[in-house]
């Protein structure tokens, strides 16, 4: 299966440009606040499934509490925030490296461990994040959670009243993430990731060192999701243990590279295009306060997809087979 | 090839009193002998002797419970098998791991990586090797889809993109036509000559016969045996082994 | 150090530890039987639950005697499910059946909150608050009952497998599944039972904890992860170990909640986990296959 990029018409050529020339216009043309609204949510967790993607799918470690990390980036930027006035574009930079240092640790604990039992692991260290943050409630708040007051614009601290500039800061997020994911695609870290996915003793016996390249991916995605934690802060206010680490946010993020396309850089975007819209369907049509039937939803399609399609929707694209390498 | 660190008769690779035990089996008991630089050596032995788990206590599967891997005079113990490939030893197995998703050219490639971190040199160091082994016609056929003949050849192939100063293989004639086994001497005797030492794991003896310059013999873990190819055939311990025991392939 | 309290507290951890054992052999004989790990299980149990319940409120019926309801009831729809869903992933990489039970515990969980709401809902039986003395240790009569019933239901799936050829089948395919096949053994038909037994003793499990503790939808999550941990330090697939395990862990818990701090309970438990994954993953009773 030869890829070239010949194969490229006329028009798919220029489409993703043509693509993002409507996404930046959009917020001008349409500033309708739901539209924007959804558009930022899609853009949050297409960055934090982009994010997710990079350990989960080109390395294959299936992380069940990825939430604990975005809990990481977004409690001291609260925190900072509300008590120290620090700004979140720089109260981030705490969060991040807390994220980056438990990945650290985290991965050489578990990255010997088979399918399962790492995924097993992972969900225990998401609820184990999120009792400490229930427990010590004097510093966190508790299950009250961490409020951030708004007074007004204040672009200093990055709380606005309309909705445009959260939608660029979000689109710029998600630009970075597609950024690090594409340079992961493409380097030998990316090759040795995808070696280790397919069969990990075949990848030793080359020469890979297991750990080093799974904890480096870690690392990067735990620092990808601590900040989109911190965006988290200050585009809804309010954080608490179970909105910013329960198992259930866990799940979305990995639903939306799963669903999307494990592996691959675009997939995570297309988990977000669906899965967002569902959410707000389901929503509309069962109300928001039965906020299971999405999850319902969630559930049945990623059993479908794991059934029928588990690599991913993206694979039943037209030319969607060319967005997993295979060399 | 590399040529740091060799002791002075050229000896590559030495296994000094190595034993292994997995709880009360002895997989390879008190086991000495070496591997001289640019030689073809054959590891022989009915089913059992130990032959595989001696490869894998060199790539640091697995550390003996005494005696010394050495290779080119400093010790693989406590090594893993990522760094033991670096340090330029590379296996294939017997039972083939492709990288089943990726092309042939994917999977040589990512051999190639371990020397170079530039794509395009790897790119085309995997070129080159695709053909000499011969499997230029299928380079860019996923490797789920390949032969058994051509997974073995792809097992050579990732093996010789890490560039290694030796290589362990493991029963790479297995379910070959006598043609094919011909093809496989040949490319070995090149191999050779180009300075890749070489370890060999074989029951197909027509092949080991011929191509080995030295043989070990093992039965029950222990080394019974060990000469040129001449001497082995007409060893009488090797013989009784064989002759003694079921899950012998002559050819 | 208070006695009494002391072993008030070690006699409720192992009336505890009495029901994780017949939630964690439910699960552990699936992994043994189908290399299957059930995110699901938990939500087994809460199923179980919701069945007690609405067999309470509307039949008045007493969870001592609907359990003998519940058990058959599972067994078959955890053969279906088994059948239709989990079978399809047999043989893939692992990735797959961890995504396929996840999302089938998402799906349970939000049915029930679908059907049944969040509202925590409570099993008012006669000898809810009922105590029975025995020295200076208080056994809360509920608890006592589950204990004994948990551990009762727990020897006869040990005697179902050691003396009855069925069971003597499903270890088979547990521990030789090449072989079973050549003895005729049918390995589709023993991967339903198990299944269907495995999630039958969940929901068993769900039965007679209902008394006291609450049924709400996500009730499972709490079990499930306590349900890993002791099959973990069992050993997967080491039934024996698993109960043992489940006493121990019971019993960790309280001590836990008892000396150090109520919330921290569960953190307790993880920790054990945790470090039981990094030190010794084949479980302490070993026989598991971790790496």
């Amino acid at each position: 299966m030869s890829t070239s990029p010949q194969e490229h018409s006329g028009w798919t050529r220029y489409a993703p440009w043509i693509l993002l020339a409507v996404i930046l216009v959009f917020p001008f043309i349409l500033p309708s606040r739901y539209l924007l609204r959804t558009m930022v949510n899609i853009f949050f967790f297409a960055a934090l499934g982009c994010a997710w993607n990079i350990i989960g799918g080109y390395a294959g470690q299936l992380s069940l509490g990825h939430a604990a990390f975005m809990a990481m980036g977004a409690y001291p930027t609260a925190l900072l925030l509300l008590g120290y006035n620090v700004p979140p574009w720089l109260g981030f930079i705490p969060g991040v490296v807390v994220a980056v240092v438990m990945a650290f640790l985290l991965g050489h604990m578990v990255f010997g461990l088979r399918g399962p039992y790492l995924a097993l692991s992972t969900l225990a260290f998401g609820e184990i994040v999120r009792i400490l943050l229930l427990h010590f409630r004097d510093q966190t708040g508790g299950s009250l959670g961490v409020t951030i007051p708004f007074k007004g614009t204040d672009a200093w601290k990055l709380q606005f009243a309309s909705e445009q500039p959260y939608y660029f800061i979000c689109l710029a997020l998600l630009g970075l993430c597609l950024y690090v994911t594409y340079k992961v695609h493409g380097s030998r870290m990316g090759y040795y990731l995808q070696a280790i996915k397919e069969n990990q003793d075949a990848a030793e016996n080359l020469g890979i060192d297991l750990a080093n390249n799974k904890v480096r991916a870690l690392m990067i995605s735990a620092a990808l999701t601590a900040l989109l934690g911190a965006f988290y802060v200050s585009y809804f206010y309010y954080i608490d243990p179970d909105s910013v680490c329960g198992v259930d946010l866990s799940i979305k993020i990995l639903l939306v590279a799963i669903i999307g396309g494990v592996g691959t850089v675009w997939g995570p975007i297309i988990g977000a295009c669906i899965l967002i819209p569902l959410t707000e369907i389901s929503n509309y049509l069962f109300g928001s306060g039965r906020a299971g039937a999405s999850l319902i939803i969630y559930a049945i399609i990623l059993m479908l997809v794991i059934l029928f399609s588990p690599r991913g929707l993206i694979a039943l694209l037209p030319g969607g087979e060319r967005s997993y390498r295979h060399e | 090839m590399t040529n740091q660190g060799e002791s002075a008769n050229g000896v590559l690779l030495e296994l000094r009193r190595v034993t292994k035990s997995f709880g009360g089996l002895t997989a390879v008991d008190n086991v000495s002998f070496s591997v001289r630089r640019g030689e073809i050596l054959g590891l022989i032995g009915p089913n059992g002797a130990g032959k595989s788990t001696i490869v894998s206590l060199v790539m640091g599967v697995y550390q003996p419970n005494s005696g010394d891997i050495l290779f080119q005079g400093k010790s693989l113990l406590k090594l893993k098998a990522n760094q033991v490939v670096e340090k330029g030893i590379c296996r294939t197995f017997q039972v083939e791991k492709p990288l089943l998703n990726m092309t042939v050219a994917g999977n040589v490639l990512i051999g190639a990586l371990l020397r170079t971190a530039d794509r395009k040199e790897a790119r085309e160091q995997s070129r080159v090797i695709i053909e000499r082994v011969g499997l230029g016609h299928v380079a860019h056929m996923l490797a789920k889809n390949l032969t058994v003949q051509d997974r073995k050849r792809l097992e050579l192939a990732r093996a010789l993109a890490t560039r290694p100063t030796m290589i362990l293989l493991d029963e790479v004639m297995a379910g070959l036509t006598p043609t094919e086994i011909d093809q496989s001497l040949r490319l070995l005797r090149k191999l050779r000559e180009e300075g890749v030492t070489i370890l060999i794991i074989e029951h197909v003896m027509r092949a080991i016969m011929n191509i080995s310059d030295r043989i070990v013999v093992l039965d029950y873990g222990k080394k019974i045996a060990e000469g040129g190819p001449g001497e082995i055939a007409h060893n009488p311990a090797v013989v009784e082994a064989y002759l003694g025991k079921k899950g012998v392939r002559n050819e | 150090m208070d006695v009494a309290i002391f072993l008030q507290t070690i006699v409720n951890g192992l009336m505890m530890g009495g029901v994780y054992a017949l939630i964690a052999v439910g699960l552990t004989l699936i992994f043994g039987v189908m290399n299957v790990v059930n995110f699901a299980h938990g939500e087994f149990v809460m199923l179980g639950m919701v069945l007690t319940y609405l067999l309470h409120a509307f039949l008045g019926m007493d969870p001592g005697v609907s359990i003998l309801l519940v058990i058959p009831v599972m067994l078959g729809v955890g053969a279906l499910v088994q059948k239709g869903l989990i079978s399809r992933v047999i043989g893939q990489p692992d990735e797959a059946q961890i995504l396929l039970t996840l999302g089938l515990s998402v799906l349970l969980i939000n049915l029930a909150l679908l059907f049944l709401g969040p509202d925590y809902r409570s099993v008012k039986t006669g000898y809810k608050f009922s105590v029975w003395a025995a020295g200076p240790v208080l056994f809360s009569v509920p608890r006592l009952l589950a204990f004994v019933v948990a551990m009762a239901f727990s020897g006869i799936l040990w005697l179902f497998l050691t003396r009855t050829d069925l069971g003597k089948g499903l270890r088979a395919v547990a521990e030789k599944p090449e072989v079973a096949t050549l003895m005729g053994i049918n390995p589709k038909k023993m991967h339903a039972l198990a299944f269907g037994i495995g999630i039958s003793l969940a929901a068993g499990a769900g039965s007679i904890l209902s008394p006291f503790f609450y049924t709400f939808p996500s009730v499972g999550g709490m079990f499930v992860l306590t349900a890993f941990v002791v099959v973990v330090l069992g050993g997967m697939g080491n039934i024996p170990g698993a109960i043992l395990g489940a006493l121990a862990i019971g019993v960790t818990e309280s001590l836990t909640s008892q000396y150090v701090a109520l919330d921290l309970a569960m953190l307790g438990v993880f920790i054990i986990f945790v470090l039981v994954l990094v030190f010794k993953p084949s479980g302490i009773l070993g026989k598991g296959k971790v790496y």
